[in-house]
């Protein structure tokens, strides 16, 4: 029934996509809900996207990150942001050796396969300029040698919403590098138990290592496979097109809360988190779920509301709402 | 005698020509009361009686009589004809704020005999009018002066300001109404829609539209399935008002469940709306018999959860109809 290159895909990522339950499986060990944060940090992993985690504190954001990298046998880096990290901490520098009488580069953290950057928002804007011309670049220069950065490379950042103070916010343009903003909430009452049970023991569960950096790889050339209909590309612009011109598409009561709308990248980033979606899902094809599924945690952080909207409290979460009760599903 | 004759025919002349006539003109004019007080006000009348024949030019009056005398009305001419004379009257109203005795001037009115050229006058009396001041009793105490008296507003003066509050109130709802649909956005002048046919009809219609128009024949399977699954949807909002135009096949289906509509129905349709994402997101090509059936299964699918309306016996005993929901 489905065009032979279709089944051919959806056979070929029913075999290449076992890896997953046995990451999850992996994760679910020291990890107890959280199924969101996790599936979101699969596709990040898969559609080669980084990843801002937003929550208070204590919602095992650095946990699950951690554990993804224990669980991927990668190279795993940790840097938590204060307020005097300084670039070169991050990206390296040039360092005299006596021994050989010339400079010699020492690396730094970034030159990692996953990168937990916790707390992003504690450093300056030097400092987070400096991860994200990495992220964007993947490439780092020290001296005047560039470095390519291996892959897979994919850089998690968590930041929480209190305590604002002493914090640098992200400038939009710079939380707009990545994929997905993923809002964390509190676990539900019967995780909260299994939670509190299992550390209690002070026995921690042991992450086997499941999955490595070339089946990521390969995994990451299927999930680029998959087919995206032309019906989907056009239901992917409507959604961003309204965030833009919410008046075109009924949507006229947020015409004066939305300074800005989601930016192009908002519409790639859509395509490619639907497809590694639609993988996790063991399909070769995207349908309008997947959009819908991945929608608001693509567009929350590319969506600038006015005064009039903060005024109202009305948030990005409310105007995606909307725009995907309004927009047509093909 | 011809001497007689031509002193008869001199005399004659005399007698009949106008100037005598004119002889029988009277110009008179009177006044109600000789003597009024300052600022009252009195009638006088002037008029004059020609013989029949004559015109006259009327004088008219501005404002004042003299500079003592002020005129307030002047009402219009009064003529009376009688046999062989032709009265003609005006009254006067006229009043003075000057105290003391005052001539009122007489009143010349020109005439002429029709045809004739020859201008006549005649002047009224001259009139007298005593005006005089109250008597000022010095031995009593001086009296405060008194306010204007104030007079109660009547419905002629508020109706201004009536009109004026109304007209406000008026833009302010109108302004109210048209924020409002603006808020809303809706049109702020539309016409009254025509009721739509029940969901049921209209969806049965255009699935039939659809077979007939035998696309997936043609090849062009997703504009077929497109158009079945729209159909459905846009029943599915008349039938049950959700937004399923917006809503994904599970979430439909998810819908639909907690309608409570027909599970055995629902999974079919569930089956087409599954297959139709399959055509139009992974390039599907069904068979016909698919095709077929998943038609049929919007088919059954509409006739099994339409509104019926119930044609009771009863109805021709004005007992109304009812809905009821036949799942």
């Amino acid at each position: 029934m489905l065009e032979t290159d279709i089944r051919e895909l959806n056979e070929r990522i029913q075999r290449e996509s076992q890896f997953i339950d046995l990451l999850q499986m992996e994760m679910n060990k020291v990890i107890i809900g959280q199924k969101h944060m996790i599936e979101r940090l699969l596709i990040g992993l898969l559609a080669n996207g980084h990843i801002l985690l937003e929550g208070v504190p204590g919602l095992a954001k650095t946990l699950a990150i951690t554990s993804l990298a224990s669980a991927v046998d990668a190279k795993f880096s940790r840097i938590q942001f204060t307020p005097d990290l300084l670039p070169a901490d991050l990206l390296g520098t040039l360092i005299y050796s006596q021994k050989k009488e010339e400079f010699v580069i020492k690396k730094g953290p970034l030159f990692a396969n996953f990168i937990l950057a916790d707390e992003i928002n504690r450093s300056p804007a030097k400092v987070q300029s400096a991860l994200l011309e990495a992220m964007q670049e993947r490439q780092i220069t020290i001296g005047d040698t560039s470095f390519k950065l291996d892959e897979p490379f994919l850089v998690l950042a968590t930041q929480n919403p209190i305590e604002q103070e002493g914090t640098y916010p992200l400038p939009e343009a710079q939380v707009d590098r990545f994929m997905l903003k993923v809002v964390i909430n509190y676990p539900k009452k019967e995780e909260e138990k299994i939670i509190l049970r299992q550390n209690i023991t002070g026995k921690q569960a042991k992450i086997n290592q499941v999955l490595t950096t070339k089946e990521i790889i390969k995994a990451r050339e299927i999930v680029r496979e998959v087919y995206l209909d032309e019906k989907i590309e056009n239901y992917i612009t409507d959604i961003v097109f309204s965030s833009r011109y919410p008046k075109d598409y009924k949507l006229g009561q947020f015409e004066n809360m939305i300074a800005y709308g989601a930016s192009p990248r908002a519409s790639i980033n859509l395509a490619l988190a639907a497809k590694a979606y639609a993988f996790i899902k063991r399909r070769g094809y995207v349908i309008p779920e997947d959009v819908r599924a991945i929608a608001h945690d693509v567009m929350r952080h590319r969506i600038g509301l006015t005064y009039e909207a903060e005024a109202e409290n009305v948030t990005s979460e409310d105007i995606i709402n909307e725009i995907l009760n309004t927009v047509e599903v093909p | 005698m011809k001497r007689a004759i031509s002193i008869l025919i001199f005399m004659l002349t005399i007698i009949l020509s106008p100037a005598v006539h004119a002889q029988n003109v009277e110009a008179f004019s009177s006044i109600d009361s000789t003597s009024i007080m300052i600022g009252d006000q009195v009638t006088m009348e002037i008029g004059i009686g020609i013989p029949n024949g004559f015109t006259v030019d009327w004088p008219t009056f501005a404002d004042t009589l003299t500079s003592h005398i002020e005129i307030l009305k002047t009402d219009k001419i009064d003529t009376l004809v009688e046999t062989e004379k032709l009265t003609l009257k005006q009254r006067l109203l006229i009043t003075s704020f000057d105290s003391g005795f005052f001539e009122i001037p007489a009143v010349t009115f020109n005439f002429k005999h029709e045809g004739d050229t020859t201008q006549f006058t005649a002047n009224t009396n001259k009139l007298f009018l005593n005006v005089y001041t109250p008597v000022v009793d010095t031995s009593q105490a001086f009296k405060i002066i008194k306010g204007p008296i104030s007079e109660p507003y009547t419905f002629k003066e508020a109706l201004p300001w009536i009109l004026l509050a109304l007209a406000i109130a008026a833009i302010v709802i109108l302004v109210i109404w048209y924020l409002r649909k603006r808020k809303r956005n809706q049109p702020v002048f539309s016409r009254k829609a025509k009721p739509l046919p029940p969901p049921h009809i209209t969806a049965i219609k255009k699935l039939e539209e659809l077979r007939l128009a035998k696309i997936w024949q043609q090849g062009r399977m997703k504009l077929y399935y497109t158009q079945l699954t729209d159909i459905t949807r846009e029943y599915m909002e008349g039938r049950y008002h959700f937004d399923a135009l917006e809503m994904t096949t599970d979430e439909i289906l998810e819908t639909l469940k907690e309608q409570k509509a027909n599970k055995e129905i629902v999974g079919k349709l569930g089956a087409s709306l599954h297959l139709a994402d399959l055509v139009k997101f992974a390039k599907a090509q069904p068979t016909a018999l698919e095709n077929d059936l998943s038609l049929s299964h919007c088919v059954d699918f509409v006739n099994e959860t339409k509104e019926v309306i119930v044609a009771q016996a009863e109805e021709e005993k004005d007992v109304q109809p009812k809905t009821e929901k036949s799942e």
